[in-house]
């Protein structure tokens, strides 16, 4: 029984994957949320105890896999984000929703500026548009929904 | 690795050994090429996931397609068999120049051109990342795709085949940044490099010689010459010349042929060479 509940979880960030993966009209494409990243972030706050930098890792990988980036840059980008979730979740979960959606969108400007990076010194691309900031703000929208969405899931079935 | 991830160690070792692992495998799927087994392995385990994911699509294809009426159905087929027809005749004309063609270049003492095998794909996803431009196609390993096999649409040049897993393989596009393709132009066959530039941006002409005649409009072809993409084939419209003026050297950008923001069914080729390896 213990072990089913997990699996929730998993399935969870797997539906995650399926939407990060879904394909966008480019002209929208700046706008597309980082889905994996705010499931993976709720988990993270809500049972440190169950997912934790390990699981980070292996959702980065497997997301590696499906973005066709090389392997490790999201596992390398999703081990920090899960670090500075851990790091302080009992202050971040005692925050107002606001308040989170606020550190939601500097986890995933940071996210942005990491793979920028990564993406820069493998790939020597120069150029960035600041649009990808919009991504991050429809992030920081989107954790009120994926919070009481993903609460009441957890509820629901009952994961501690 | 289950003791390292124990709840009993701080949170910074954690840390530190992902992000070392996560360095390590990068840099061995950088630059260790047996790693591409490792990866080749992982893709065809992940890659029914690529299937499902393309089901809504298909659903709303498949009813799409139910919703044609009758009617609609012999309009179109009246158009698709006069089509056919042009097509045919057009063919017919084709043969003979082939032939004709085959005998001057034995004339020439030239190589003579082979027929291309083909095959059909369908496009699994598109646009997954917003750094580099990979489409996902549903034929892999095991219909005898290889690494750097073109891919062309209807229109032109698309891309080229980057990874293969047993059912499904990775296709770069001409406009991604990390790709470059040899062209000439068809009206005098000045060689170039058409190099992309984000799928947003024309691609950019590249290695020029340096009294370059060339006009808005010219029609780039490949040029074969990096033995992978067969001669002839359309890539991009020249669509801009501008001078540099600090040291007046030209610079020409391209538009792609191939309608590459709405990809849906391609082909595959092989040079006739390459199915034969194949078969043995």
């Amino acid at each position: 029984m213990k072990s089913s509940r997990t699996f929730i979880i998993w399935i969870t960030l797997f539906i995650g994957i399926f939407l990060q993966i879904l394909p966008w009209t480019s002209s929208l494409y700046m706008l597309k949320p980082h889905w994996v990243m705010l499931i993976l972030v709720y988990w993270l706050l809500a049972l440190p105890h169950r997912i934790g930098i390990g699981s980070a890792f292996i959702m980065g990988i497997i997301l590696d896999l499906f973005t066709g980036t090389a392997i490790g840059i999201h596992a390398f980008i999703f081990s920090v984000i899960a670090y500075l979730a851990l790091f302080r979740f009992q202050l971040i979960r005692n925050l107002a929703l606001w308040q989170q959606s606020i550190i939601i969108f500097l986890l995933s400007v940071c996210y942005d500026l990491l793979l920028f990076l990564f993406e820069m010194s493998i790939y020597h691309i120069i150029t960035m548009s600041p649009m990808i900031l919009l991504s991050s703000v429809i992030d920081g929208f989107l954790w009120t929904w994926i919070y009481f969405l993903l609460r009441q899931i957890r509820r629901s079935f009952g994961i501690k | 690795m289950k003791l390292l991830f124990s709840k009993q160690s701080p949170l910074s070792v954690q840390l530190f050994i992902a992000l070392l692992f996560a360095l390590v495998l990068l840099g061995l799927d950088i630059s260790y090429r047996p790693f591409k087994v490792v990866r080749f392995y992982l893709d065809t385990i992940i890659s029914p996931i690529y299937y499902l994911s393309n089901s809504p699509r298909m659903t709303v294809d498949k009813l799409y397609q139910m919703s044609k009426t009758q009617n609609d159905l012999t309009v179109e087929n009246r158009r698709l068999t006069e089509e056919l027809l042009n097509k045919r005749s057009d063919l017919q004309l084709l043969e003979h120049l082939r032939h004709e063609n085959n005998r001057l270049r034995e004339l020439l003492g030239s190589p003579l051109r082979h027929d291309e095998h083909k095959m059909a794909a369908q496009v699994l996803l598109a646009d997954t990342d917003p750094y580099s431009y990979q489409i996902v196609l549903n034929k892999g390993k095991r219909e005898g795709v290889f690494e750097g096999q073109p891919v062309v649409d209807g229109k032109g040049i698309v891309g080229q085949i980057y990874e293969t897993a047993q059912t499904t393989s990775r296709a770069i596009l001409i406009c991604d940044y990390q790709h470059a393709i040899p062209v000439q132009v068809l009206r005098n066959d000045i060689a170039m490099v058409a190099v992309g530039n984000g799928c947003s941006n024309d691609l950019t002409l590249d290695f020029l010689p340096n009294n370059v005649d060339i006009k808005v409009g010219d029609v780039l072809v490949t040029s074969g010459l990096d033995g992978r993409f067969p001669e002839g084939y359309p890539v991009a419209i020249v669509s801009s010349v501008k001078l540099d003026i600090n040291d007046s050297t030209p610079i020409i950008s391209a538009t792609p042929t191939a309608d590459l923001k709405r990809l849906r069914y391609l082909l595959l080729l092989w040079a006739e060479a390459g199915v034969n390896e194949d078969e043995e």
